[in-house]
């Protein structure tokens, strides 16, 4: 390359400028591309999980014979009591409806004067549950004196 | 009578008395039945053995609570015991990688049980870690029963009897844990553990194990292997991740700041631990606990 040293940096600087807007872009995209790997900065889940809303469900419960001390717990909490269920039971309750569905833990206790289904010696408990979307899902439960079961609605797959 | 004779006739009555005394003893341990001796090698089928043989059994235990079992390695010691003893309990499905060794220490093949290779309630998964399934459990106490009775056909009633006890512990554990699990949100039941060791835990209760490491744990997982998991923690928006009582817990502290999970209560994997987890129902509420608490 021909010219005074003074000419040539001159022309090495130029280059240089003009190429400045190439680099820029490069190093802005690696930036973007290493922001998706690390991905979005997300909460601790420590609290409830967003789209979880309360749904109205209607629970009914029907017994073969008197049952006492009646309960329902759902996440540890009371939602339902009744001292003496004898027949037919129906409540509406306010429950968070994941898409997961939900575990209702029933308890109860047989009172005396059961009314045994043929051949079983046992009674019998069945709790309906009216899920959102007005989907019925039925639980059967055999058992004497004090029972407590945990019992599964809705969910994918059912 | 003569002189002599009360003289005489005390020294026989006491030459009776004693020869009594110290024979008396000896006829007793005969008749008694000897106790069966028990060589195992998990702190869990230590406990199983004690419960159901009672005081017809003298336990072994080679395992120590809060051991590894996967880096156990029997001593000569322990391979000495193994030759005298009547039965001999090991976890298998290959959690212990030195049953051949085991097998050509005892005298007679037949006292060695291998309890998880005869579990029918095993098959359902590959996870040697049978004893966080508690319809495992129930099966392991029956089977051992049934070995017991084998070695002692008198002393058969105690064991059944001690085996059925046992079982509706077991029952009512499982009753106990279900109640709890019911406590967290069916979307929150994700967990994430150090390694592959709760696949029946998770399977009896409702929950979903994601591990970091295989069934043998305690090597240190590959940064995609991390990466992997961080992924998988923010997808389905797990809220805790757990240590084990016999691992180191950096690797999931790092994964708890990366991915905003907190980090759990110790999780027993491998057996029995010490305190309030040194039997296997205290083991299992510990367990149980500790998940509820963090995921609820």
């Amino acid at each position: 390359m021909r010219g005074s040293p003074l000419l040539r940096a001159l022309v090495c600087f130029c280059l240089l400028l003009g190429l400045w807007p190439v680099v820029r872009k490069v190093t802005a995209q690696g930036e973007g591309a290493a922001e998706s790997v690390r991905g979005p900065v997300t909460e601790p889940q420590n609290t409830p999980p967003a789209g979880n809303v309360r749904v109205r469900c209607r629970l009914e419960l029907t017994v073969t014979g008197v049952c006492r001390g009646f309960e329902v717990l759902h996440l540890g909490s009371q939602i339902l009591q009744a001292d003496r269920v004898e027949g037919r039971l129906e409540r509406e309750l306010d429950l968070e409806f994941p898409e997961e569905g939900v575990d209702l833990v029933v308890g109860w206790e047989w009172a005396g004067n059961k009314e045994e289904a043929p051949g079983s010696g046992e009674n019998a408990a069945r709790i309906r549950l009216w899920t959102p979307g007005d989907r019925m899902e039925e639980r059967t439960v055999w058992g004497t004196g004090k029972m407590e079961e945990v019992l599964s609605f809705g969910g994918k797959g059912k | 009578m003569p002189a002599w004779f009360p003289i005489r006739f005390f020294f026989l009555l006491s030459c009776f008395v004693f020869l009594a005394g110290v024979g008396a003893p000896k006829l007793c341990a005969a008749e008694r039945v000897q106790p069966v001796r028990v060589s195992s090698f998990s702190t869990i089928l230590t406990e199983l053995a004690r419960e159901v043989g009672g005081d017809q059994v003298r336990v072994t235990g080679h395992v120590r609570p809060d051991t590894d079992p996967h880096d156990y390695e029997p001593t000569p010691g322990d391979l000495k015991v193994v030759g005298t003893a009547d039965l001999v309990l090991v976890s298998a499905r290959n959690l212990e990688g030195y049953v051949g060794r085991l097998e050509r220490g005892v005298v007679d093949k037949r006292v060695l049980l291998a309890v998880g290779d005869r579990l029918k309630a095993a098959r359902a998964l590959d996870d040697p870690h049978w004893w966080h399934s508690i319809e495992c459990m129930k099966e392991a106490a029956a089977l051992v029963r049934d070995a017991l009775a084998a070695l002692r056909p008198e002393a058969r009633p105690g064991f059944e009897q001690r085996a059925a006890a046992y079982r509706e512990r077991l029952q009512s554990l499982q009753r106990w844990a279900r109640t709890e699990v019911a406590k967290i949100p069916k979307d929150r039941r994700a967990f994430v553990t150090a390694h592959d060791a709760f696949g029946w835990l998770a399977r009896e209760n409702g929950l979903e194990l994601i591990a970091l490491e295989g069934f043998s744990g305690g090597g240190q997982p590959s940064s995609k292997k991390i990466a992997e998991i961080i992924g998988r923690i923010r997808q389905k928006k797990v809220r805790a991740i757990f240590p084990e009582s016999l691992d180191n817990p950096k690797v999931l502290e790092q994964i708890s700041r990366e991915s905003g999970a907190r980090v759990g209560g110790v999780l027993y994997a491998d057996g029995l631990g010490t305190g309030s987890a040194a039997t296997y129902e205290g083991m299992y509420r510990e367990n149980v606990k500790a998940l509820v608490e963090a995921l609820k």
